[in-house]
């Protein structure tokens, strides 16, 4: 060779080393520094094939690996395996010699084939230091690559090396990032959900006190003017107005709030009476079924929220038929729910792993699309044309409380099926007792106080009250309340307290109540739910709860069962 | 394969060859038109859909019969179809989607052939073609050639039956095997220089400095007239670029245009900190290397001849001038001693696209490619 030959071939070398050299590290992202890098040592080497492996814990993060990952192949055609393990001839090889050669018809070179349609030519194997390897295969070399060769690329080789560990890094750092994003998404969903549960809790409460006017009033202006046309007119505000309170215990039950005046319940006998109660609500075309455990132990809850969870699964059972017709099989049972299987389960996060009682509602319906399914337990959200959007959030709300969880499962086109996880109750059910059912008309005597800072419920409270056959005595706030308490504590037979109000709070007014008398008889009223106003007293309790709105019969009961009770 | 030739290129004239030819089931027509022609590419779509039959086109610079060019009129050539043509769009953005490919991709090494006809002044080419060697690799061999006016200004140049289109291509699979060559004859003059800056087609940079002041002080010495930005084409017929390619000829980059920045624009891409020569040939190199071109795809003994194609760079007809005739005497004659009936059809085209054998497929400038399609 003459000398002009050699410097010319020299440069030729020194050329393609500092493109390629240059071509290294160009991108933090893995597959772009790849390609930039051995598209143009395909190039200029006339190469067929290159691909690029990578150790499992470099990209996953794995304690140990047991397998490279092709992170690169070039053309993908040729490359079908995803993985290869640590024991696979080549990794083997490849960790014995840092870079080899292989032509076909050499010993070991069918070890190495991991790519479609190779039967001829040569392999190049770089270790790419402890993260894998570089694979080069060229279909025209009946002869290895030379090693002069091999020691020429071995610099490139290196500083893509390098580069790649940068990418998997940054990979590996976008990966955390990514997971701390996704909490913080997480957290702020959460606090969305929360603070919608407080301004609907909120919203409940206010709501509530004036549905106490207005179904009180209308109730009690009824009452005079029996037989008269006006009387169904005030039936019509009393239906109406009674709606609007079930939409607000939706409200109230979103909100949540553990049930402490929870007990065992027959989840069994929840789903009968709801049963026969939803056979008008539900759609006529839909064939109701009840597949009940007869064994089923008691869940610890609310049995009137227990009550709305069935409701609400039944109705939108029903409504997922789109009036065609079609199966609702509803089926209680016990299950034990390992960990992994909570993570199928909203709320299961909170969960532990154990033996919980279920209630599975399943329709044939037109089930859901996974967007659909991510939301339904939104507030507001309804794919009804005349939905609320409350119903299931509303049950979430009551299962949260209840220490259960809700797992969804649908198909577009092949129905849906939910199931409602519930705690076991650890004690018995109670002997049925008939309750006592007073009449509305018995006259009581004796002097009642009502206190509320709302004028509207002060007065409609004090008028059945009286019509009852009590005199009554009223306070507009807390201090007001206890003034009048101080001053007739020895007449008042039973208080009626608000809790929400200014100057002293209803729970303040009612130690203060209870250190003039311990043995007062206090009912609460509240606006929230009994759980949550019953949260409000650590250790004196008030002997009942009246919960906003209320109707006569509520009250006429609550008054004739609280003093037969104190009586006895 | 039968092959037709038009004098005019007239919609009309076109779809009625077209219902001449017919296309039956597992059929195509590939529709070349010269430029020269300038015929409205939409109302030649439109007159061909209403014949129903399937086929792919383009526009280029001219055409090649035998051992004819062409410079009016079309060449429509009946040939097996492996599937409905495909058509690229978008070949000016990286982010071009190619469509599936299904039915091919996964076949026996070399039991197809694609015809790809792109529109030769588009950014993207090499990428289309990297995306299609990655899907469909060896299975396929490739031929093909850059669409477009000679006059370098970029308009709808290839049609399917979707419409004509620019920065597209259109590709037509045929179930039939091929061989291939590829030669240009040039050889390195003058460098090496670094393409230090550059971005698809076009070089900013060479050694850190300005691409058209680096290649006019490099050549000046060698050519009589000035160099200027308005002569440039000129001189690159006869001082391309060439791109090392270990173990083959290097591959050619035609600079045909100047920008404002005085960036050169190629024919097909150049990676940044490439390192390329300046090539030189003269008639006799470039005649010598088509007949090796001819020569190379020859395919093995006892296999039946369907017909032969060859795309030769339109430059190359400037550069040879009067004596490009014997460019293409050189090539028939190879490849008529192989059939002496095989049909031999083609393009002067803006860019050459084939496939080394088995291995990559590539774009080049200034080349000629040849193939041999048989059983």
């Amino acid at each position: 060779m003459t000398e002009r030959r050699k410097v010319a071939g020299i440069l030729q070398d020194l050329s393609v080393l500092y493109e390629l050299s240059l071509s290294a590290g160009q991108s933090i992202d893995l597959d772009e520094n790849c390609a930039a890098f051995l598209r143009t040592l395909m190039a200029r080497k006339s190469l067929d094939f290159t691909s690029v492996w990578i150790r499992e814990r470099f990209i996953t993060g794995a304690d140990s690996d047991t397998e490279l990952i092709q992170v690169y192949a070039n053309p993908s055609f040729r490359a079908p395996m995803l993985t290869i393990s640590e024991d696979h001839p080549l990794v083997k090889r490849a960790e014995e010699q840092s870079l080899f050669s292989l032509a076909h018809g050499q010993p070991g070179f069918e070890e190495l084939v991991t790519e479609l349609g190779i039967d001829r030519g040569s392999f190049a194997v770089f270790r790419l230091g402890e993260i894998g390897i570089l694979k080069l295969y060229s279909i025209a070399r009946r002869d290895p690559f030379a090693p002069v060769e091999l020691s020429k690329l071995r610099s490139v080789v290196d500083k893509f090396t390098v580069s790649l560990e940068g990418c998997l890094d940054h990979a590996r750092v976008r990966v955390a990032e990514l997971r701390r994003r996704e909490l913080e998404q997480q957290m702020l969903h959460a606090q969305k959900l929360e603070s919608l549960g407080l301004l609907a809790g909120g919203v409940a409460h206010d709501f509530n006190n004036l549905l106490t006017a207005i179904i009180g009033s209308a109730e009690l202006a009824r009452l005079e003017l029996h037989g008269h046309a006006a009387a169904d007119l005030l039936e019509n505000v009393i239906t109406a107005a009674s709606r609007a309170a079930e939409l607000s215990a939706q409200l109230l039950a979103y909100s949540g709030g553990a049930p402490l005046m929870s007990g065992p319940v027959n989840l069994n006998e929840v789903i009968e009476e709801m049963l026969r109660l939803t056979t008008v609500s539900v759609s006529k075309l839909a064939r109701v079924t009840s597949r009940l455990d007869p064994e089923l132990p008691p869940v610890e809850g609310d049995v009137g929220q227990l009550r709305q969870v069935v409701m609400n699964l039944l109705t939108n059972a029903s409504e997922a038929l789109d009036g065609k017709a079609g199966d609702v099989v509803v089926r209680t049972g016990v299950a034990d729910v390992s960990r992994a299987e909570l993570g199928e389960y909203h709320l299961g996060e909170d969960r532990t792993a154990d033996r919980y009682v279920f209630v599975d509602v399943e329709d044939t319906g037109c089930g859901m699309d996974s967007a659909t399914q991510q939301r339904i337990f939104d507030p507001f959200f309804t794919t009804k044309f005349t939905g609320r959007g409350l119903g299931l959030a509303a049950l979430l709300g009551i299962v949260r409380g209840h220490g259960g969880a809700i797992r969804v499962r649908s198909l577009v086109g092949n129905g849906s099926q939910v199931r409602v996880l519930l705690p076991r109750s650890m004690r018995t059910l109670p002997p049925t007792e008939p309750l006592a059912r007073p009449s509305v008309d018995r006259t009581e005597e004796g002097v009642a106080l009502v206190v509320d800072d709302e004028s509207a419920v002060r007065t409609v409270l004090t008028q059945i009250l009286r019509q009852m056959g009590f005199q009554v005595l009223s306070a507009a706030d807390g201090r007001d309340a206890v003034r009048v308490f101080e001053e007739h504590s020895d007449e008042i037979d039973i208080v009626f307290l608000d809790l929400t109000m200014p100057e002293l709070s209803g729970e303040e007014a009612f130690e203060r109540m209870l250190d003039v008398d311990p043995d007062a008889c206090v009912v609460v009223c509240s606006g929230y739910s009994e759980a949550k106003a019953h949260a409000r007293f650590t250790e004196r309790k008030p002997c009942a709860f009246l919960e906003k709105p209320f109707r006569i019969m509520d009250v006429t009961r609550l008054v004739s069962d609280t003093l037969a009770r104190r009586r006895r | 394969m039968q092959v037709r030739h038009l004098p005019h290129a007239s919609p009309t004239a076109l779809a009625a060859t077209a219902t001449e030819l017919g296309t039956g089931p597992g059929e195509m027509l590939a529709i070349l038109v010269a430029e020269q022609d300038k015929p409205n590419l939409d109302e030649v779509v439109a007159a061909l859909n209403e014949t129903g039959v399937r086929y792919f086109g383009a526009l280029f610079p001219g055409l090649i019969l035998g051992n004819d060019s062409i410079e009016t009129g079309a060449i429509v050539v009946r040939m097996r179809s492996a599937g409905e043509p495909l058509l690229v769009r978008g070949l000016d953005r990286t982010d071009f989607a190619v469509p599936e490919m299904a039915g091919i991709a996964g076949s026996a090494p070399g039991t197809h052939t694609a015809v790809v006809l792109v529109d030769g002044l588009t950014a993207n080419v090499s990428r289309l073609l990297s995306e299609l060697f990655g899907r469909l690799g060896n299975c396929v061999h490739y031929i093909g050639g850059g669409a477009g006016s000679l006059s370098l200004k970029q308009e709808p140049c290839v049609f399917s039956r979707d419409g004509a289109f620019q920065d597209a291509a259109v590709i037509g699979f045929i179930p039939r095997g091929s061989t291939l060559g590829v030669r240009h004859g040039w050889s390195q003059f003058h460098g090496p220089v670094v393409a230090t800056r550059a971005a698809g087609n076009v070089i900013y940079e060479l050694n850190w400095q300005n691409a058209f002041d680096v290649y006019r002080d490099a050549l000046q010495q060698f050519v009589d007239e000035p160099i200027t930005k308005h002569n440039i084409f000129q001189i690159t017929k006869s001082f391309p670029f060439g791109i090392f390619k270990e173990g083959q000829e290097d591959v050619v980059r035609d600079p045909v245009a100047v920008d404002d920045d005085g960036g050169l624009i190629c024919v097909g891409e150049v990676p940044e900190n490439a390192v390329l020569n300046v090539l030189n040939g003269d008639s006799d190199s470039l005649i010598a290397a088509a007949t090796l071109a001819a020569r190379d795809c020859a395919p093995a003994t006892g296999t039946v001849l369907h017909g032969a194609m060859i795309v030769d760079c339109v430059s190359r007809t400037i550069f040879l001038a009067e004596r490009f005739a014997e460019e293409l005497d050189a090539v028939q004659e190879s490849l008529r001693k192989l059939d002496s009936q095989i049909p031999l059809w083609g393009m002067l085209s803006l860019g050459e696209i084939s496939s080394h054998g088995e291995g990559y497929v590539e774009f080049f400038n200034k080349t000629i490619v040849t193939a041999v399609f048989h059983d």
